[in-house]
């Protein structure tokens, strides 16, 4: 197992959320040139609410990093490798039913999915924090 | 399952944010450790009990049906 610098592991999440709101942005400007108003919008706003989440969060982790706390630890770790595979198993059923969807080009469907996935890691991720936290 | 944690904690006058730096965690991971949220690795537990100068079978209390 690679153990990471923590200033080199909070570097890697800062430029990994520039890269996708980035990624997004140029996403919004190609719908823009095509003429395509709402995708290009839905772009500029998940670009936006990735960077302020992005943001948040990062913060969190650079006052971690300034108490001297560890980023990650055993559960953090276990919340993530769950939260990966419960993901992986909604995501399945997602694509499936994208395979169903025929009105759009196949590199739409495929951000699609690929968003989708991205907000099913995410939602798997809150919903198993919020377990330990409140209980459930 | 239940743990003595705070009792520990509370002899050394150790804060959970302390003892998490001595063990090498985040501060959640000794609170949910506390409330009985979290199951610790055997590791960790060991980590614990040592920073706490006690046994890991003093520190955790498991009850009928964990």
């Amino acid at each position: 197992m690679i153990v990471m610098n923590a200033k080199v592991r909070f570097y890697l999440l800062a430029a990994g959320v520039g890269l996708v709101v980035l990624a997004l942005v140029v996403v919004g400007y190609m719908f823009l040139d095509t003429d395509d108003v709402f995708e290009s919008v839905l772009s500029f706003s998940i670009a936006l609410v990735v960077a302020i989440i992005g943001l948040i969060f990062l913060k969190r982790r650079y006052d971690d990093l300034k108490t001297g706390q560890p980023m990650v630890d055993e559960r953090t770790r276990k919340v993530e490798v769950t939260a990966g595979y419960y993901s992986y198993l909604i995501s399945l059923y997602m694509w499936l039913a994208i395979m169903f969807v025929n009105d759009s080009e196949a590199n739409t469907l495929i951000a699609r999915g690929m968003v989708g996935m991205a907000l099913i890691f995410v939602a798997s991720w809150v919903v198993l924090n919020w377990k330990e936290r409140f209980g459930w | 399952m239940r743990t003595r944690m705070k009792e520990f904690r509370a002899r050394f006058d150790l804060t959970q944010e302390a003892l998490a730096q001595l063990v090498g965690v985040r501060r959640e991971t000794i609170l949910y450790i506390e409330k009985g949220k979290y199951n610790p690795s055997l590791k960790l537990a060991y980590a614990i009990a040592k920073a706490l100068q006690t046994t890991i079978d003093d520190l955790f209390i498991f009850e009928d049906g964990d």
